[in-house]
């Protein structure tokens, strides 16, 4: 991840797990993690227009996606982050244990 | 001839129970038995054990950061036990009700696979997912609701909450 897709991606996370999302680090298994909460979410399926679909199973989606669209996805989740933690919220708090496994690296 | 006793003793506490290797003092009132596990991790507000394949997790609810940019202070309790008690959401605004009818399709719980107990005067609420392999348990200590998690298998989420015990 470049510079601006770890900005992005934490800008998000901030948004959805508050001010302890200022301590991860943004790593591939956070941007996994991240896509999951996302992909599973019938609720705001905008992000995923810009993603091919469906990933193979057991696919990382850091690696099976193109650099452009990793950051294209992460751009469009920090733009309109505020509208995606409201469609986002509960299946964020019920996934909130791993986020944080992650961003421990445990 | 002890050892008749202690080999077989020893190997049941170990392959069949889960051997209880630790006890995490949760308050003045309760506690919680832990196996030993491969390593313990603290983030910010979580105390994390992790095993070879499940993980357990356990926080005090803070009702200002539940969900970034709302502040439940007052409501926390009614707010989670309206995921897992039906009777109880009449009682919350319109807008938290829908949040915890929201949070309990988010947890994917069956309403057979819900869980209330109690240890004396203190509530236990929760339930477990099998879509998502994951379980809740929620206490109401005498000042504080503790959260506990555990991603694992569904034994693995009783045997949990089976843990839980007054000290």
């Amino acid at each position: 991840m470049d510079i601006y897709d770890r900005e992005h991606l934490t800008e998000f996370l901030v948004a959805l797990f508050g001010k302890q999302a200022n301590s991860w680090h943004p790593n591939e298994e956070l941007f996994n993690l991240t896509y999951k909460l996302v992909a599973e979410s019938g609720e705001c399926s905008e992000a995923m227009r810009y993603v091919p679909e469906p990933l193979a199973p057991g696919k990382a989606p850091f690696k099976w996606l193109k650099k452009e669209v990793r950051s294209k996805f992460l751009k469009t989740l920090q733009e309109n982050r505020e509208q995606y933690v409201i469609c986002l919220r509960g299946a964020a708090y019920n996934m909130a244990l791993e986020f944080k496994m992650a961003a421990q690296g445990v | 001839m002890k050892r008749i006793f202690i080999v077989p003793l020893l190997a049941l506490c170990l392959f069949a129970t889960g051997c209880m290797a630790g006890n995490l003092v949760l308050s003045q009132d309760l506690a919680l038995d832990y196996p030993e596990p491969e390593l313990i991790s603290h983030t910010s507000t979580t105390l994390i054990f992790k095993y070879e394949d499940w993980t357990m997790s356990h926080e005090i609810v803070d009702a200002e950061t539940f969900y970034p940019g709302i502040d439940l202070s007052g409501d926390a309790e009614q707010f989670i036990r309206a995921f897992f008690t039906e009777d109880v959401r009449p009682s919350l605004s319109p807008e938290l009700r829908d949040m915890a009818v929201k949070q309990r399709e988010a947890f994917d719980i069956p309403d057979h696979a819900a869980y209330k107990d109690s240890l004396g005067s203190f509530d236990i609420l929760g339930g477990y997912s099998e879509t998502h392999g994951l379980g809740h348990i929620y206490i109401f200590d005498r000042a504080a609701i503790h959260h506990i998690v555990v991603k694992g298998k569904d034994a693995r989420y009783k045997q949990v909450a089976k843990s839980i015990r007054e000290r």
